[in-house]
């Protein structure tokens, strides 16, 4: 079987994927989610599926699951939404983009332009709650990370770290390079399904102005925001 | 119920954890010393309520605003009830009025009051955690816990015999991380000799000086769970705990046993100690 398999505990294992299987990362949680009741939770990252077990669960007695699951072909069972969210260049108090390219004016528009052209795909959520990993940026765009991270990066702020893109869901010290403001929150905590993109799921970016980045704000903040206007 | 006259460092309120949430980056939070909260709940049980107010190096000062059994586990400290020391692992009756004073901690540095009650407090995705920003930070002073005061009187007074020992112990038991086998074995050895010390810490992780410079940068982002110890290109190393981000992108090289986890969460800054690796 073409996986690796590593065991953390007696009761938390990772599955490392091939990029074929990756790709049906959903399908493959649901059909787990299944077949092993006693799963307490299931999460992935990039290439990797993470099984938590409420009590131990023996290796030889979770590989035929995954050999079973993972045996069968796959097609896509879960709906991948696309969303296209506003972001605002102004309202970013200090673009990283600019001092990463030493003031050249011309440099970070086309950079922005460039990003403003790409379908991003949303891999996982991990660092702070709500946290989207997107990957798509071509190379030739990737950031490093900054060598030392900033302090108090502001909510709402689009960065890039390497070849991903991703929104601070709020107030956290950062490492990624920050280039605008996404108004829309990407997590709620009282209602389910709390995220309304869902891993694999589609994303670009659209920019709006700073009147419509603060009413977009006041509304996300007062609950009235309809988030069915940013999906395509 | 309860009022707290002084909310002392970083109390906080804590369940098991807050389970099915991680794939939304959200921690699993619960006790910091799994091993010290499972000692309030076996002696106070009650169903459906695993509640325990963590408390850091200095505790709470409370007042009962209804007669209470209650417990402390855990850290070590000057614990007092109405002005009269109160040892750990015995269940107390405080009447309605009665002060519960959790001075600073002498051994150790994290104690768990378990209350005798049904807490009134609601939870948010599945548990009453305190974790920013699901729920607030910490408690504050003269805030105030609802609830329902449970009449116990046969489980007042319980007594523990409780092997404490882990609290003097300052050998982490660990098994191989998922990148361990990236680390020669040059670098294994020093590591499993490593003179470890705590820099910093809190419910994210411990932060361990003794590690060894590396050129392993940037690893890309993978899962890190509770325990997790993992290698930062300075050579530090960082231990992911209760609250500890659900990625990471350091090298994950060993994985505490949870009796580790508990030892390691008694620990306070140039705390001395060291890994022991022990085989899958």
């Amino acid at each position: 079987m073409q996986y690796e398999i590593f065991q953390h505990s007696k009761s938390i294992y990772s599955v490392k994927l091939n990029k074929e299987r990756a790709g049906y990362l959903p399908e493959i949680k649901l059909e787990l989610e299944r077949c092993l009741p006693q799963l307490q939770e299931i999460a992935f990252s990039l290439d990797r599926l993470h099984l938590f077990f409420a009590t131990p669960l023996a290796l030889d007695h979770l590989v035929p699951y995954i050999d079973a699951v993972f045996s069968t072909p796959k097609k896509q069972l879960v709906q991948r939404n696309s969303w296209r969210l506003p972001i605002c260049l102004e309202a970013s108090d200090e673009s990283d983009l600019s001092l990463y390219f030493k003031g050249n004016a011309f440099a970070v528009s086309d950079y922005i332009q460039r990003f403003l052209s790409i379908q991003f795909r949303l891999e996982f959520y991990g660092f702070l709650p709500g946290f989207g990993y997107l990957s798509g940026l071509p190379t030739n765009m990737i950031l490093p990370r900054k060598a030392n991270p900033k302090h108090n990066v502001l909510p709402g702020t689009v960065a890039i770290g390497g070849p991903f893109v991703g929104v601070y869901p709020q107030e956290s010290p950062g490492g990624w390079h920050s280039i605008c403001r996404c108004p829309i929150p990407w997590i709620n905590f009282q209602t389910p399904p709390h995220v309304f993109i869902q891993p694999k799921g589609e994303v670009a970016f659209y920019a709006v102005d700073e009147d419509r980045f603060s009413i977009l704000k006041t509304q996300a903040e007062q609950g009235q925001l309809n988030f069915d206007q940013f999906k395509l | 119920m309860i009022r707290f006259l002084r909310a002392g460092y970083y109390t906080s309120l804590q369940d098991e954890g807050r389970f099915g949430y991680r794939a939304l980056g959200i921690p699993q939070a619960g006790p910091m010393d799994k091993k010290a909260f499972a000692m309030a709940q076996a002696l106070l049980p009650l169903e459906n309520d695993c509640h325990a107010i963590e408390c850091t190096y200095l505790g709470p000062k409370m007042q009962f605003e209804k007669e209470l059994h209650f417990v402390i586990t855990g850290a070590q400290g000057d614990f007092q009830l109405d002005g009269v020391t109160i040892v750990l692992n015995r269940v107390y009756n405080g009447k309605k009025g009665s002060c519960l004073d959790i001075g600073k901690m002498t051994k150790g540095i994290r104690c768990y009051i378990r209350f005798l009650a049904q807490l009134n407090v609601p939870e948010t995705m599945g548990s009453v955690s305190f974790y920013f920003p699901i729920t607030p930070p910490t408690f504050k002073n003269n805030e105030v816990i609802k609830g329902n005061p449970l009449g116990g009187s046969d489980k007042a007074m319980a007594h523990l015999r409780v092997d404490d020992r882990y609290l003097n112990q300052t050998v982490l038991e660990a098994k191989k991380g998922p990148d361990w086998g990236l680390l020669s074995k040059e670098q294994q050895h020093q590591i499993l000799q490593a003179k470890l010390s705590v820099i910093a810490h809190n419910r994210m992780g411990y932060k361990l000086a003794g590690g060894l410079e590396n050129d392993f940068t940037s690893i890309e982002s993978q899962m890190v769970i509770p325990g997790m110890v993992q290698l930062t290109p300075g050579g530090e190393f960082i231990v992911a705990m209760a609250d500890g981000q659900v990625t990471g992108g350091y090298l994950q090289v060993l994985q505490l046993t949870e009796e580790a986890q508990s030892i390691l969460s008694q620990k306070g800054e140039a705390c001395a100690l060291t890994f022991s690796y022990i085989p899958h």
